[in-house]
């Protein structure tokens, strides 16, 4: 009889049948060797978001795992932005004095942090120089969660070096991924059934959320939890709402934030409530970056989800609104197709006209968004919950220790 | 239509898919390029091969065993057995007949098409299966 971890046992009821026994069979023969990670930050989405929840359950199988963060100092910072908009394709100054920042803080930090392990799995571009200090031991993987296909070619061209240090690198999509000299393997990103943005709510939860966010449950919503940025298109589900609502009484509700902290965002959020004004139906909602359970609250009391960004790296929101069985139209950016099943867990457009027939459809019947959004929880379960990338990390480890 | 079912090795699968393409393009004056498009992307995969620990006897022992494991194991047993052992079927056809003597039940398995539906769907028939021969008191 294998025994599971309790902290893993807690999955049973939301995995899919027989994982947890194949999770601890396959930790049983990785017993005893190091996973460290190594990202730049213990707070927020993306790499910190999942390492926050995988490593202690890759310690609670018995992996010698730890997660370890970069620190720099302010010119660091400023550097690693730049770079990150470099490799999503903008056009950034990037000097001389950063490159050497990026480069002195890889070495500074490599030289205290406990890096000798059987596995280092460095995530995205702040920790990527790190590999220049690698020692013998050890397998080394770069583990990128974002869409370097338009990074810049010159900033390309210098990463690019690292990258080539690595044994192997990990993307979340093939065409996120850029030629490189190292074996390129695909994980998709996760969401955890149990945290605060995913676990199941009571009804009275949800109601209190929706009082709280002062969002009426008279009528259909629809939302978007996006930040406000230009790619998010908010303003073409805006006319989606528009078109569809000459036909269907509903609610639009757009969640996001990146507000506050950008004049991009203070731009887009501004044209936003201009586009609302008059429509007491439509509710542009900013929230803070911890907002997990107003997201989930918002998500479960959604009829649809939509989800139509110009540019998207994987689109894991898409995932979490499937999750809580809601039906999605989204667009064909980033990781939204390989969620988005057309007509089977929710309806891929390429146009806001397209996104306001899916609205009408889906909300003249009942059954097809029952349908849609029951295949949609169901196709999560078997391919976007963390027990699955947890699966995928310990087969990593597998593959790449011996 | 290509039945990958209907090879018995990767190779004479790959040998099959390249000729039907090359006589495809035989009969094109232009060459089509998915310009607008998402391009193919070609992925490589590996199995790692996990023991369960789970070994079963009877034919009730393997109904019951079917239900609880990953599905990863229906695939590895039913679909990927026939390509890695050669031999034209998959492993729980091969145990029915040959560890248990149940001929007419492995042959109702071995018909079993993994590409007609769901991994999960594929399940549930041979559960079925094993239900009926269960009750028939096989």
């Amino acid at each position: 009889m294998t025994m599971i971890p309790a902290q893993l046992e807690a999955y049973r009821e939301v995995a899919p049948r027989g994982t947890l026994e194949l999770l601890a069979r396959l930790a049983e023969r990785l017993r005893g060797r190091r996973f460290v990670h190594v990202n730049s930050s213990r707070y927020g989405g993306g790499s910190p978001e999942i390492l926050n929840r995988l490593v202690p359950m890759l310690q609670a199988l018995g992996i010698d795992s730890a997660w370890e963060v970069i620190v720099g100092d302010p010119e660091f910072y400023a550097a690693i932005r730049a770079l990150e908009l470099a490799a999503a394709g903008r056009e950034q100054h990037i000097s001389a004095s950063m490159l050497r920042s990026y480069e002195e803080t890889a070495a500074a930090n490599a030289a205290t942090l406990p890096l000798d392990a059987d596995l280092v799995m460095v995530h995205d571009l702040a920790p990527l120089p790190l590999v220049r200090h690698r020692r013998d031991r050890g397998r080394w993987v770069w583990r990128c969660h974002t869409d370097l296909s338009q990074a810049l070619r010159r900033v390309w061209h210098l990463l690019r070096r690292d990258v080539g240090r690595y044994d192997a690198t990990v993307f979340s999509l093939p065409k996120f991924a850029q030629r490189v000299p190292v074996p390129a393997l695909i994980i998709h990103p996760s969401v955890d059934p149990l945290s605060e943005k995913n676990r199941d709510l009571s009804r009275a939860e949800i109601q209190q959320g929706l009082d709280r966010l002062g969002i009426p449950r008279d009528k259909p919503i629809l939302l978007q939890v996006a930040p406000y940025t230009a790619s998010a298109d908010h303003p073409g589900v805006i006319q989606a709402y528009r078109l569809a609502k000459k036909y269907v009484d509903c609610r639009l509700v757009l969640a996001g934030g990146g507000a506050a902290d950008n004049p991009e965002g203070s731009a887009i959020l501004a044209e936003v409530r201009q586009a609302a004004a008059g429509d007491a139906d439509i509710h542009p909602l900013v929230l803070p970056p911890d907002a997990a359970r107003e997201i989930n609250v918002l998500q479960r009391a959604a009829a649809i989800v939509l989800h139509k960004p110009i540019k998207d790296d994987f689109g894991l929101g898409v995932a979490e609104a499937m999750w809580k069985g809601k039906p999605v139209i989204g667009s064909f950016a980033g990781g939204i197709p390989v969620q988005v099943i057309f007509e089977v867990t929710g309806y891929t457009v390429n146009s806001v006209e397209g996104a306001a027939f899916r609205i009408r459809q889906l909300l003249d019947s009942a059954d097809l968004m029952a349908r849609l959004g029951g295949a949609a929880r169901e196709y999560v379960r078997r391919n976007f919950l963390i027990t699955r990338h947890l699966g995928d990390y310990l087969a990593l480890l597998a593959n790449l220790t011996g | 239509m290509v039945d990958p079912a209907h090879f018995p090795n990767l190779q004479a699968l790959r040998e099959e898919l390249v000729s039907v393409i090359d006589d495809h393009l035989r009969g094109l004056q232009v060459v089509p390029s998915a310009v607008l498009g998402e391009p193919f992307e070609f992925i490589q995969s590996r199995i790692v091969e996990i023991p369960t620990g789970i070994e079963v006897r009877t034919l009730e022992e393997f109904r019951d065993a079917l239900l609880d494991v990953d599905v990863s194991a229906v695939y590895f047993h039913l679909v990927e057995a026939r390509m890695r052992l050669g031999r034209g079927q998959n492993d729980f056809a091969a145990w029915l007949e040959h560890g248990l003597g149940l001929p007419a039940l492995a042959a109702k398995v071995r018909a079993v098409d993994p590409y007609a539906g769901s991994l999960e769907r594929a399940r549930t028939r041979l559960i079925q299966f094993c239900d009926d021969a269960l009750t028939a008191g096989t």
